[in-house]
C-alpha cells in the first residue's frame, strides 16, 4: 500500500466488521448490502444535496502526523479529527470515532492552509472603466481557473484576499476568499469566506507626483462627499421625525377640537379632514365667525408642514461610511514615503483603520507609521529598481526589520502583482524571514495573516471550532525539497498529488 | 593568468588569444598575508552537491588547504558556526550584467569574435557589495545575445578591493547567440534561415582555418564556447548548424527548457537555465528538474541586478519545488556555472587546492529563510552579517 510508495495511505477504519468477521458465525453480507441499500434509498428521497452529505458524512481522521497547529505547539505523531467542515480535535490522544474516514500521514507535517492576504489569485479581465467604491473584488474572481487555482493549491495556498484592484483612488472592496469547492461540483474552487472585507485604496505610486496628488485629492472628496452624505441623512432623519411629532400634535389637537364639536356636523367634520385641499364651501361661511378662524389657521399650519424629502441613496458613499465607522479595514496601496505619509494623515482626518500595503519605502517613514499604529503588508515579489524615477529604488531587502525595531506590525503577502505570484507566499516569507531575522516564516502566512484580515476565528492556525483548511507536507514545510500531498478545505479533500496511488476510499 | 588559460590545448593559440584579450594582463588584487583559518559548520557542501557533516576547511594562503574531522580541528584560528549552518562555494551568477555599464556587444555586426565583456565593466557599480553579501562571490558577463558570434565573456569576483576587479578570467567562453534580436531589419541576417545561413558559412570558413582565431578555437574543441538561445526553435536551428559539435557547447535557454530538453541530451557541459521568479510560468519552473531527469547538468543564472540579489537562490528552491533534486540544484549554484565559466579548476568547490571563496549560510542554501552569515574570499573574511540585529517582530 502507501507504505511502498513512501506515500501516504488511506484506510477506513471499520472495527465493527472486522470483529464480526472474527466471531463466528459471521453475519451473513446480504444483510449488509440491505442496510446499505436501504442507507442509500433514505438519502437519495431525502433529496437535498446537503442533507444528503450530512447522512453520509463521516469523520476524517488524520493520524500519525506531525501536526504544527499554528500556536507554537508542534505535535508529534498526533492526530487531526475533522467533522463535517470543522476541525474538532487534535493532539496525541484524540480518540478516533468508529467508522471515521482515517488518513495514514505517515509522520507528513500538517500546517494550516496557506494566506496570502493581498492577492491576485484568480483576478479575470484588466483593470478598466471607472474605479468605484462598488466596485467588489469577488465579482473579478473566476472559480474556473483551475490553471492558477489548483497551482495555488500545490503549493499549499488555500485562502486569499482579492484587492480590487482597478484605475487608482478607492478601487473598492477587498473580499476574503476560501478555494472549497463551489457549489456546483469540484471543477470551480472559491467561497467567499468575508465578502467586504476592507475597503481598497490605490495611491498609484507608480505615477508622476501630479497624477498622485489629483489622486489622494479625489479620494479627501470622496470622503467629504460620504460624511456631507451622512450628514444629510441625519438632518432627514431628524426633519422626518419632527415631521412626525408635528403631524401626531396636530392630530391630537383636532381630535381634542372634535370632541368639542357637536355631534350633528358629520359632513363638516369630514371636511375638515381632507385639509388644504379642501375649498372653502357655503357651510362655512355659515359657521361662526371664530370657528372660521380656527379653520383658517389649521389650514396655514398645513400647508406649512411639508414632508422632508429623503436624500438621493448613494451607494458608492456608504461603503465609506462604514469604513469611517470602523466596520471594516481601509488598505492604502502606497509605496512612496510621501504617500505613506499622506495615507496616514488620510486616515487620521477620517479616523479610518489604516492598513497599508506596498511600502517599497515604508523603511524610511517608519517612525511614523509606528505611531499610527498601522500594520503594513509587504509585497513578496521582490524587484529590484534600477531606474531613477522607479518606485523600487530605494527599496531595502530588511525592511522589515526596520519596522519592527519602531514597533510596526508587518507581514508579507504576493503583492497583487501577478495571479500567479500567490502561490509562492510561503517562499516570500521566508526570502522576508531571511532578510528580517524571523524563526517562523510559517506564521507569517498563516495566524499572522488571518488576524490581519479579521478571520483568525475561522482559519489561520489548527484549532477545534476553526475551519478544517490544512495542508499535508511530505516533510517540513519551509524546505523546498518537501512537496505538498494533500490539501483539504473546509474538511474537502481539494487537492492531492498526482504521484500518490489512487486509493479506493479516497475521494 | 597563465594558469587561467589551461583550457586552450594549443599553447600557441593560446598565446595569441591572450595578446588580443588581455593586453596588459590584469593582476589580482593581493590580499595583505591571507591568515590560516580553520572553519567549522554544521554541514560542507560537497562536489557532488551533497552536504557532509562534522568537516573542518582548513584554509591557508587563500587556498583550501585540507578538509578533516571536525573534532580534531582545534587552536585559535578556529571559528566555529551553529549546528544547522551550511559552508557552501561561494555562488556564481551565470550571465549577469553586474558591473557592466553600457552594451556588452556591437550592434551593427553579427560576428563580433574579437570583443571582450570585460572592457565594459566598472568596478565601482554598488550592486558588486550587493551581491556579496546574498553570497554571489563570482559572476560571468557575456556580450549582449544580438550577434551570431558576440565574443568573450569574462569572469570575475565580485569582492573588488581597492577599485581593482579581480578577474578570474577575462577570455571567458565564447558566446554565441541565436534568436530574435539576432535578426534585426537593419543589418544582416534579418531573418532565421539569414542566420542559420550566416552561421553555416562561418563553419565552413571555419574549417579552412580563416575565421577569426577564436571562431576557429571553438569550433575545434580548444576554446570553450555557450551557446545563448532563446526558444525552443532557436536550439533546433543551433542543433542543425553545429551538427556533431553541438554537443560541446554549454547552452543558456530562455524559457523551453521542458520543449528542448530531448534535444540537449548527451552533452558535456551545463545546460544554464534561469532567472525564476514568483511570476514564472509552471512550465518554465518544471524546466531544470526535466532537464536534469535526461542526465543533463543544469546551472542557474539569477538575474542579478535586474531582479534582487536572492534571485539566484530563489531560482534554485523554485527548481527544487518543481522536482529538481536537491543535490543537483546546489551544483548548478556552484560547480556547475563554474563550469560553464570555465574557472572550475579555481573555484566552485570545497576541495584541497581550490582558492577558499566560501559563504556560511545559517541553514541549508536552498532554504530561502537561509541567511549568510559570512562570506570568504581567497580566505579572507569580506563581510560578515550583523548578528546582533534583532529580528523584526510581525
Amino acid at each position: 500500500m502507501g507504505t511502498q510508495h513512501g506515500g501516504i495511505s488511506e484506510t477506513h477504519s471499520v472495527p465493527m466488521t472486522k470483529l464480526r468477521r472474527l466471531s463466528l458465525p459471521p453475519r451473513p453480507p446480504r444483510r449488509r448490502n440491505a442496510v446499505a441499500r436501504i442507507a442509500a434509498l433514505a438519502c437519495l428521497l431525502t433529496g437535498a444535496p446537503a442533507a444528503r452529505a450530512q447522512l453520509l458524512q463521516r469523520p476524517t481522521a488524520v493520524v500519525n502526523a506531525r501536526i504544527v497547529a499554528g500556536d507554537g505547539r508542534v505535535i508529534e505523531n498526533g492526530t487531526l479529527l475533522v467533522q463535517g467542515e470543522r476541525i474538532a480535535a487534535l493532539g496525541r490522544d484524540v480518540k478516533v470515532p468508529m467508522l471515521s474516514r482515517k488518513i495514514d500521514a505517515q509522520g507528513a507535517t500538517v500546517t494550516a492552509g496557506l494566506i496570502d492576504v493581498w492577492s491576485l489569485l484568480g483576478r479575470t479581465g484588466e483593470s478598466s472603466g471607472t474605479a468605484g467604491p462598488t466596485r467588489r473584488a469577488e465579482d473579478a474572481f473566476d472559480r474556473y481557473d483551475s490553471a492558477h487555482l489548483v497551482d495555488a493549491l500545490r503549493h499549499g495556498v488555500t485562502a486569499v484576499c482579492l484587492s480590487p484592484s482597478g484605475p487608482q483612488g478607492v478601487c473598492g472592496s477587498g473580499a476574503v476568499i476560501r478555494l472549497a469547492p463551489g457549489s456546483d461540483g469540484p471543477q470551480s474552487l472559491g467561497r467567499v469566506l468575508k465578502s467586504q472585507a476592507a475597503l481598497c485604496i490605490d495611491l498609484g505610486s507608480d505615477n508622476t507626483p501630479v497624477t498622485r496628488l489629483k489622486t489622494l485629492r479625489a479620494v479627501q472628496k470622496q470622503f467629504r462627499e460620504a460624511l456631507q452624505y451622512r450628514q444629510s441623512l441625519e438632518q432627514y432623519e431628524e426633519d422626518l421625525a419632527e415631521y412626525k411629532k408635528q403631524l401626531r400634535e396636530r392630530a391630537s389637537k383636532k381630535s381634542e377640537k372634535e370632541a368639542e364639536k357637536p355631534e350633528d356636523k358629520p359632513k363638516e367634520e369630514q371636511k375638515s379632514k381632507q385639509g388644504s385641499a379642501s375649498v372653502p364651501s357655503a357651510a362655512d361661511e355659515e359657521k361662526p365667525k371664530d370657528e372660521q378662524a380656527e379653520k383658517q389657521e389649521d389650514k396655514k399650519e398645513e400647508t406649512a408642514l411639508k414632508k422632508p424629502q429623503r436624500p438621493e441613496p448613494k451607494h458608492e458613499l456608504e461603503i465609506l461610511l462604514h469604513a469611517v465607522d470602523h466596520e471594516l479595514p481601509v488598505r492604502i496601496l502606497a509605496h512612496r514615503s510621501a504617500d505613506i505619509l499622506n495615507a496616514l494623515e488620510l486616515a487620521r482626518t477620517f479616523s479610518l483603520d489604516l492598513i497599508l500595503e506596498g511600502g517599497a519605502e515604508a523603511h524610511l517613514v517608519a517612525a511614523q507609521i509606528a505611531d499610527a499604529e498601522v500594520p503594513v503588508i509587504l509585497g513578496s515579489t521582490a524587484r529590484n529598481g534600477l531606474r531613477q524615477d522607479d518606485v523600487f529604488r530605494r527599496t531595502i531587502p530588511n525592511c522589515g526589520t526596520v519596522l519592527g525595531q519602531a514597533g510596526v506590525r508587518w507581514i508579507v503577502a504576493s503583492g497583487a502583482e501577478d495571479a500567479a505570484a500567490a502561490r509562492f507566499v510561503l517562499l516570500g516569507a521566508q526570502l522576508a524571514a531571511a532578510s528580517n531575522r524571523l524563526n517562523d516564516p510559517l506564521r507569517l502566512v498563516t495566524a499572522d495573516a488571518a488576524e490581519l484580515l479579521r478571520v483568525a476565528d475561522q482559519i489561520g492556525r489548527l484549532r477545534p471550532g476553526l475551519l478544517a483548511d490544512f495542508v499535508l507536507w511530505s516533510g517540513d514545510p519551509l524546505d523546498p525539497a518537501s512537496k505538498v500531498v494533500r490539501v483539504y478545505v473546509g474538511g474537502t479533500p481539494v487537492y492531492q498529488t498526482p504521484d500518490e496511488p489512487e486509493k479506493g476510499g479516497a475521494e | 593568468m597563465l594558469q587561467s588559460l589551461h583550457t586552450s590545448r594549443c599553447p600557441r593559440l593560446g598565446l595569441l588569444i591572450l595578446a588580443i584579450a588581455l593586453g596588459p594582463p590584469l593582476k589580482a588584487a593581493e590580499h595583505d598575508n591571507p591568515p590560516a583559518a580553520t572553519l567549522v559548520a554544521g554541514r560542507v557542501l560537497q562536489p557532488d552537491g551533497t552536504l557532509r557533516a562534522d568537516t573542518a576547511i582548513h584554509v591557508r594562503n587563500g587556498r583550501i588547504e585540507a578538509l578533516g574531522p571536525a573534532a580534531e580541528a582545534r587552536g585559535e584560528a578556529v571559528r566555529r558556526f551553529g549546528a544547522n549552518t551550511v559552508i557552501c562555494p561561494g555562488l556564481i551568477d551565470l550571465f549577469s550584467s553586474i558591473g557592466a555599464v553600457g552594451q556588452t556587444a556591437e550592434t551593427v555586426s553579427a560576428f563580433d569574435p574579437g570583443a571582450n565583456a570585460a572592457d565594459a565593466l566598472d568596478p565601482r557599480d554598488p550592486h558588486f557589495p550587493a551581491g556579496l553579501r546574498a553570497g554571489i562571490t563570482a559572476a560571468l558577463v557575456a556580450p549582449s545575445p544580438d550577434n551570431l558570434v558576440g565574443g568573450a565573456c569574462v569572469c570575475f569576483r565580485t569582492f573588488v578591493d581597492r577599485g581593482r576587479l579581480d578577474v578570474l578570467r577575462a577570455d571567458g567562453p565564447l558566446a554565441f547567440s541565436l534568436g530574435e534580436g539576432v535578426w534585426r531589419g537593419d543589418r544582416l541576417p534579418t531573418s532565421r534561415a539569414g542566420a542559420v545561413y550566416q552561421l553555416r558559412k562561418l563553419l565552413t570558413k571555419a574549417e579552412r582555418g580563416e575565421a577569426h582565431p577564436r571562431v576557429d578555437a571553438a569550433l575545434a574543441g580548444q576554446l570553450d564556447a555557450v551557446l545563448i538561445c532563446k526558444t525552443r526553435h532557436d536550439v533546433a536551428s543551433a542543433r542543425q548548424v553545429f551538427a556533431d559539435r553541438f554537443g560541446r557547447f554549454a547552452v543558456a535557454l530562455g524559457e523551453d527548457a521542458v520543449e528542448c530538453a530531448d534535444d540537449l541530451g548527451g552533452r558535456q557541459q551545463p545546460v544554464v537555465v534561469g532567472p525564476y521568479s514568483f511570476t514564472s510560468e509552471r512550465r518554465v519552473l518544471l524546466g531544470a528538474a526535466e532537464l536534469a531527469g535526461k542526465g543533463i547538468e543544469v546551472a542557474f543564472r539569477g538575474g542579478f541586478p535586474q531582479t534582487p540579489p536572492d534571485g539566484l537562490r530563489l531560482t534554485a528552491a523554485l527548481a527544487v519545488r518543481h522536482g529538481l533534486d536537491p543535490a543537483a540544484a546546489r551544483r548548478a549554484l556552484t560547480v556547475a556555472p563554474a563550469r560553464v565559466a570555465g574557472v572550475a579548476d579555481r573555484i566552485g568547490m570545497l576541495t584541497p587546492g581550490k582558492e577558499a571563496d566560501l559563504v556560511v549560510f545559517s541553514q541549508d542554501p536552498l532554504r530561502l529563510d537561509a541567511a549568510v552569515l559570512e562570506v570568504y574570499v581567497k580566505g579572507v573574511r569580506v563581510y560578515a552579517a550583523d548578528r546582533r540585529a534583532p529580528g523584526g517582530k510581525p
